[in-house]
């Protein structure tokens, strides 16, 4: 039922890549074996998140009971 | 005994605040207030009975508490005060009043504000202030009535929630909405209109029924409201949502209780109320507001706006970037080949250059060494050829010295009758003029020698 660290984890994987994109920024000289890594990573999460977006059906319920048997 | 009992009862209501009555009255069982009722009522017991003033009121007010009426009217003389609030509600054709009272806190739980000249329908029941043995009316409900009433009741309230504060705190929605909270009408069209103008993200929808017009609404909605916050504090956000109606009809959602719950709630609020001029109260408390609950389940939908943006762009950035750079790389890895590959061929070059001239060189020793050869042999042959000549020449001239020195060899000489004369020392004597008297000579012959001794010399003239 609880799941803040989905939540979170957007979030993070936002930051990761935020990153990641700041790293290629800052590099005068990429790299190519570190910059492969690290598109590797940012791959991943891309991934990730793309998957969080696609087509799921939301979840609906009725909060009746469990409120009006307290 | 009997009598004491209901005696002590009795005192227990006469003591009792004038406004707490009615709520203690209302918690007797429905049987024995019938028969309090048939007890001292005067106008149910037809035999003469003695009261006293406070008994006979009690009595009184137990049959006029008994049914709840609604009045309609306007209000005059309101006071509001710290306990209670009080005013009088006039007949609009006439001149009649009936005073009416609340406490503080009922007039707070009901949340519309007064004022005079105020058009309304108030709900309770009547009763007489024993005090002052006059009638007046609890309120338990109070409902502007006419458009300009409930634009009055609209105006107050927000002036004074204004004043408050209660519009300028505004929680931004969290990113990323995913388990929301609704409160709206199970029936009607509103809750399938939100549902379906959300789009397919998984969420989490947690629904509670509240009625969103009429006399349960306030209740129905400050309960969900705060049932949300107590048992599911964890939601991402509070939707409150209702279709378009008239300020009459939308006064649950321009009531100060429910606007305070909405203000209390600890989930960010959004609501999403149809309405025409007046913005509902309870949108301007609420932390964002939209017009229609369509345009709140927009409003969550863009809630991942970011991430729908972010995505195409963080591709955009990493891959772009690093393709960019190994771009550069294979730029100067084809660069450098090409550097080298030129270099390469120039050394080929050379080097094929070198084994030219070496073949060449080669050829040239081999030729000259060949023609060195081809000449030398011919020299040989010259030379050979030269020799047998130099020896057939020296051979005949051998051969023709032979022949002279055969012809001319002294021994063969001596043969003939010639002979060589020589001194004792072996020296050929060739004159006379060297032989002497006495000299001793060695004459050889042919075959021997002879030695004489000299008489005499004569030399020829």
């Amino acid at each position: 039922m609880n799941q803040p660290t989905k939540k979170i984890n957007i979030q993070e994987s936002l930051g990761k890549l935020e990153a990641i994109a700041q790293w290629f920024e800052t590099q005068k000289e990429v790299d190519v074996e570190q910059g492969l890594v690290k598109v590797k990573e940012g791959a991943g999460l891309i991934k990730q998140l793309k998957t969080r977006l696609k087509e799921v059906e939301n979840e609906f319920e009725e909060i009746k009971k469990e409120f009006d048997e307290e | 005994m009997k009598r004491k009992s209901k005696k002590s009862e009795k005192t227990t209501i006469s003591q009792a605040s004038f406004f707490d009555e009615p709520i203690k009255t209302s918690t007797h069982k429905k049987e024995d207030r019938k028969e309090i009722i048939k007890e001292k009522s005067p106008l149910i017991t037809p035999e003469e009975k003695i009261f006293t003033v406070s008994v006979f009121l009690d009595a009184l007010n137990i049959i006029l508490t008994s049914e709840r009426v609604s009045i309609v009217g306007e209000v005059s003389e309101c006071k509001i005060g710290i306990q209670w609030v009080g005013f009088s509600l006039k007949d609009k054709e006439d001149e009649s009043k009936i005073n009416a009272f609340l406490s503080r806190a009922q007039y707070n739980r009901i949340g519309v504000p007064l004022e005079d000249g105020m058009e309304i329908k108030m709900g309770g029941y009547p009763r007489i202030y024993k005090p002052r043995g006059q009638l007046s009316f609890a309120v338990e409900r109070i409902e502007p009535i006419g458009e300009g009433s409930l634009k009055r009741a609209y105006e107050l309230l927000k002036k004074q929630l204004e004043l408050e504060g209660l519009f300028t705190r505004k929680r931004p929605l969290p990113q990323f909405i995913e388990r929301i909270g609704i409160i709206t009408s199970r029936d009607g069209v509103v809750i399938h209109d939100f549902r379906n103008n959300l789009d397919k993200l998984n969420y989490k929808l947690f629904f509670r029924n509240a009625r969103v017009e009429g006399e349960e609404a306030v209740a129905n909605l400050v309960d969900a409201i705060e049932r949300f916050n107590n048992h599911m504090p964890d939601l991402d956000v509070l939707v409150i949502i209702r279709g378009g109606g008239s300020l009459e009809s939308l006064q649950a959602f321009n009531n100060e209780r429910v606007a305070r719950a909405i203000f209390a709630s600890k989930i960010p609020t959004l609501c999403g109320i149809g309405h025409d001029v007046n913005v509902p109260i309870a949108c301007l408390v609420a932390d964002q507001s939209v017009s229609t609950p369509t345009a709140a389940a927009y409003t969550i939908n863009n809630s991942w706006e970011s991430l729908h943006s972010a995505i195409p762009l963080f591709e955009e950035k990493l891959f772009n970037t690093y393709e960019r750079e190994l771009n550069i790389i294979i730029a100067s890895i084809t660069h450098n080949t090409r550097v080298l590959l030129s270099a390469f061929s120039r050394v080929f070059l050379a080097v094929e250059h070198q084994k030219r001239m070496l073949t060449r060189a080669r050829e040239t020793l081999s030729s000259t060494f060949n023609q060195f050869k081809e000449r030398t042999r011919l020299s040989q042959i010259t030379l050979m050829r030269l020799a047998y000549e130099m020896i057939n020449k020296i051979t005949t001239r051998i051969a023709h010295a032979e022949a002279i020195c055969s012809a001319n060899n002294p021994l063969t000489q001596l043969a003939l009758g010639y002979s060589i004369v020589r001194n004792e020392e072996g020296k050929i004597l060739k004159s006379a003029r060297d032989i002497k008297k006495d000299m001793h000579i060695i004459t050889q012959l042919t075959d021997g020698t002879v030695a004489s001794k000299v008489e005499k010399s004569i030399i020829n003239e």
